[in-house]
């Protein structure tokens, strides 16, 4: 959470491409009483967007691309504001907070990058959730060390 | 009785069937060789029908149509059973017949047919021409006696009748002595015996009225109390019949429970499915909790921490490095307007208007106002950074971090997983042992068998009854009887009378005797004569012959006085001859016994075998086949043996068949083009048809592949396949 509690973040929507919204419809929880991999759109964009700044792979979005939220959506888990900043930070600096919409570019683009990966691992299970859950423990036991005590 | 030949139209499959039989004395066999499915049963069935009518084919097929299935439907099809045979009566005159069983059939659309009433005629054939005979089912059965249909007529399949327990003991008592009974004429015997027993009791009763009004009612009362006992034995006759009959019901129906129940109790079974289910239900929801719990920790920060730690350490890292520059935390703007307001710095010195240091710390200002919105950004994300750092750190330290929990939830789920898969396996188990298990089956056998124990039960005390009565009778009797005597030796009754009456007591007591003698006598040449067939074609002591039929040597085979078939092992034991028999032994000892039964009563008539060797092989087959084909011996009757043989069957008794088979067949059936034919027939329907071949060729019509591994030559006959 930012110090002055404001999300910088509220007038920015987010967008993924069109493919990869019109495959991702099924894993993702149209209403409160379904039970789908995702509850909310921007669950699995995040998922997709660490997939890929771990795999270090942006991708622009291309000219299809829908809206699935807008950025207000932060407020409900600060901690990706957070998050959001440190990543933009490490990717481009002190000044990459003065732009808001860069760093939503830059979350979107790792997305867009990380969306393929992240649908080879839910198309085509029968589980889909329980494989996904194994194949992040995998790659975390790959990066173990990656958080360190210094945190 | 010899048949001669045989003309069989539109029964089953059979459309145009002519069959010639051999009635040579010293080649008493004829083959028809068919494959199975080649029309054998169909013609066994067309004789039994030709012979007795419907009443006359076994209960499976009396139900089914005589028509093939193939038949048009609304067609009106003529079937027609013709059969020309010979037969020599007791003056020893030998007549030639010719019988003639026809019927109509109409197929309907639902596969059934009307049928209408069949028509018999028997014919003597005469040098002056054909004379229709009256009553031609009394003529046949007299001289073919229906009860004895399964002595002529047998297949290889219910070849065992007469010593299988399946059918229940008595009723097999019944067929073997009914059998002997009315084979050997000793069932004529019988009914003379009752008659002069009622010719007896007729005197008496005249002599009784002859010797006034005391006499007459003791003889009353005798004649009474007579018709009493018949009634009691006949009574009792018959509630032994139900009881055993009930005993055999029981024991079959407690069989099949027994073979459900073996599965496990229906009810037991459902009760565990129910259990199983329940708690295969409560693991399906741990799991689908448990993949929950999964999906929140996928939005979870520890999982952001996981994935792209490096990265937000990074960006931490960035962070003290603007904090190491004091870039951050900022100067604070509102401590410079302060300074600025009191004309003097925090370091001490004069911020007074004009002054240089006072234009400094105004530029500074005004930098700070520029920069500081970025730097308070700034400044507040690494606060709430570093925060967020030490909580995860924390979670490492108590082991919450993404890593430690998403093992534990993957561990949860695999040990659901688990019971599930064993839930899954129980109840698929239970499910396959609830479907083998007919349900209503069981509950109907239990009804079933309740009732039957009741009504057991209830026979069991009317059999108790009706000894007892039938006791007092019989004693009550003897006393009457004895009075009667008494006062009609004190009435004087007239001496004549008295004379025909003990003439036809002594008469009827001797009949009574005659018919014990002959009945022992009998049975005694029927039971001697099958043990020696029998020991002929499977107890020759040889120990290859022991490993043709098991483990023990037969020692002898024999009737006991019940008409049980007893076989004797030579290690002194008796074999239950259904279960310890092997099937080639089984159709042995049944040939021996409808062989010794024909020979021992010299009748003359045919004995017609479907597929008599299945189960038979090696030596015991040749010697089987030897046995029931030796011509008659010099002073024996002339008999006839008409086997209906598969190649298989006929493999390595081919000899014989050349040595004693006077008329040779080949039976097939169109349906087995491609399969089994070699030649098309070019019918547009199912068809049965028969040829010359003998068992050592085939022709166009016949043909089958592998003919030559039963070493079948093929010949041109000029006569194609139709």
């Amino acid at each position: 959470m930012t110090l002055g509690g404001a999300n910088p973040y509220t007038s920015y929507d987010v967008f993924i491409a069109a493919d990869h919204h019109e495959q991702l419809e099924s894993f993702v929880s149209r209403s409160e009483d379904e039970r789908k991999v995702f509850s909310r759109w921007i669950d699995a964009w995040w998922v997709a967007m660490t997939m890929g700044v771990h795999s270090g792979r942006r991708s622009p979005l291309p000219r299809e691309s829908r809206k699935i939220i807008d950025g207000r959506i932060f407020d409900s888990d600060p901690w990706r504001i957070t998050h959001l900043e440190l990543l933009a930070l490490a990717e481009n600096g002190s000044d990459a907070l003065e732009r808001p919409g860069d760093v939503i570019r830059m979350a979107s683009e790792y997305a867009n990058a990380g969306f393929p990966h992240l649908l080879g691992q839910l198309i085509g299970q029968n589980e889909p959730t329980l494989h996904l859950m194994l194949q992040l423990k995998a790659i975390g036991e790959d990066a173990e060390g990656a958080i360190s005590p210094r945190l | 009785m010899r048949l001669i030949r045989a003309h069989v139209r539109n029964f089953k499959l059979l459309e145009d069937v002519q069959l010639e039989f051999s009635t040579k004395r010293d080649r008493p066999l004829t083959v028809i060789r068919a494959e199975n499915g080649s029309g054998k049963t169909s013609l066994l069935y067309a004789f039994q029908w030709a012979f007795y009518g419907m009443a006359g084919l076994p209960a499976v097929a009396r139900s089914l149509r005589l028509t093939s299935t193939a038949a048009s439907a609304n067609v009106p099809t003529p079937v027609s059973v013709t059969i020309e045979f010979e037969y020599d009566d007791e003056y020893g005159t030998t007549a030639r017949y010719r019988l003639v069983r026809s019927v109509v059939e109409t197929p309907t659309k639902d596969d059934e047919v009307d049928r209408e009433t069949e028509r018999v005629r028997l014919l003597k054939i005469t040098s002056a021409g054909e004379e229709d005979l009256s009553a031609p089912e009394s003529w046949i059965n007299n001289w073919l006696p229906q009860q004895l249909r399964d002595v002529f007529f047998t297949d290889g399949d219910s070849v065992q009748t007469f010593i299988s327990a399946e059918i229940g003991e008595r009723q097999r008592q019944a067929q073997v002595q009914n059998a002997v009974r009315n084979l050997l004429g000793i069932e004529r015997f019988r009914v003379a015996e009752t008659d002069l027993q009622a010719v007896f009791r007729n005197l008496r009763l005249e002599a009784a009225k002859s010797g006034g009004v005391d006499t007459a009612d003791l003889e009353t009362s005798l004649a009474a109390t007579d018709a009493r006992i018949d009634g009691l034995q006949s009574t009792l006759e018959r509630l032994r019949d139900r009881q055993a009959n009930m005993a055999g019901q029981r024991a079959t129906w407690d069989k099949e429970l027994g073979s459900l129940r073996g599965i496990g109790d229906i009810d037991e079974i459902n009760d565990r499915i129910d259990r199983v289910t329940r708690g295969r239900d409560r693991l399906e929801d741990e799991r689908s909790a448990a993949i929950q719990k999964m999906q929140v920790f996928l939005r979870s920060e520890e999982y952001s921490w996981m994935l792209v730690g490096e990265q937000l350490r990074t960006g931490l890292e960035h962070l003290d490095d603007l904090a190491d520059r004091r870039i951050i935390p900022g100067a604070s703007v509102e401590v410079l307007v302060d300074r600025l307001g009191i004309d003097e710095c925090i370091c001490g010195q004069s911020l007074a208007p004009g002054t240089e240091h006072r234009a400094h710390v105004e530029q500074l200002l005004a930098q700070q106002r520029s920069v500081s919105d970025h730097h308070q950004r700034l400044t507040g994300l690494s606060y709430v950074a570093r925060q967020a750092a030490a909580e995860e750190r924390s979670r490492i330290e108590a082991g919450r971090a993404f890593q430690q929990v998403s093992a534990e939830l993957l561990q949860q789920f695999t040990a659901i997983n688990d019971e599930l898969q064993v839930a899954g396996v129980e109840l698929a188990d239970l499910e396959r042992k609830r479907s083998q298990i007919d349900a209503t089956r069981v509950h109907d056998l239990v009804a079933r068998l309740a009732d039957v124990e009741a009504k057991i039960a209830k026979t069991n005390r009317d059999v108790g009854a009706a000894e007892r009565d039938l006791a007092e009778a019989e004693s009550g009797r003897s006393e009457q009887d004895q009075a009667l005597k008494q006062a009609q030796d004190e009435a004087k009754v007239s001496l004549a009378l008295a004379t025909r009456r003990d003439v036809a007591e002594d008469l009827a007591n001797l009949a009574t005797d005659v018919l014990k003698v002959l009945e022992r006598d009998y049975v005694g040449r029927v039971s001697a004569r099958m043990g020696a067939l029998f020991m002929e074609i499977v107890g020759a002591p040889d120990k290859s012959v022991r490993a043709d039929f098991g483990t023990e040597l037969y020692a002898g085979v024999h009737f006991d006085a019940d008409f049980n078939i007893v076989i004797d092992t030579a290690e002194g034991r008796r074999l239950d001859p259904d279960f310890e028999l092997n099937g080639a032994s089984k159709r042995a000892l049944t040939l021996s016994f409808i062989w010794a039964l024909m020979e021992v009563s010299g009748a003359t008539a045919p004995r017609m075998i479907d597929t008599p060797l299945g189960m038979v092989s090696g030596g015991v087959k040749h010697r089987m086949v030897d046995a029931i084909t030796m011509p008659p011996a010099d002073d024996g009757p002339d008999f006839q043996v008409i086997l209906f043989l598969t190649r298989a069957e006929l493999r390595d008794v081919e000899d014989l068949v050349d040595e004693r088979a006077g008329s040779t067949m080949t039976l097939s059936c169109s349906e087995h083009y491609p399969t089994d034919l070699i030649h098309p027939w070019h019918t547009d329907y199912p068809v049965s048809r028969i040829c010359a071949c003998d068992h050592r060729h085939s022709c166009r019509l016949c043909a089958r592949r592998y003919d030559e591994r039963h070493g079948v030559r093929f010949r041109e006959t000029g006569v194609g396949a139709p």
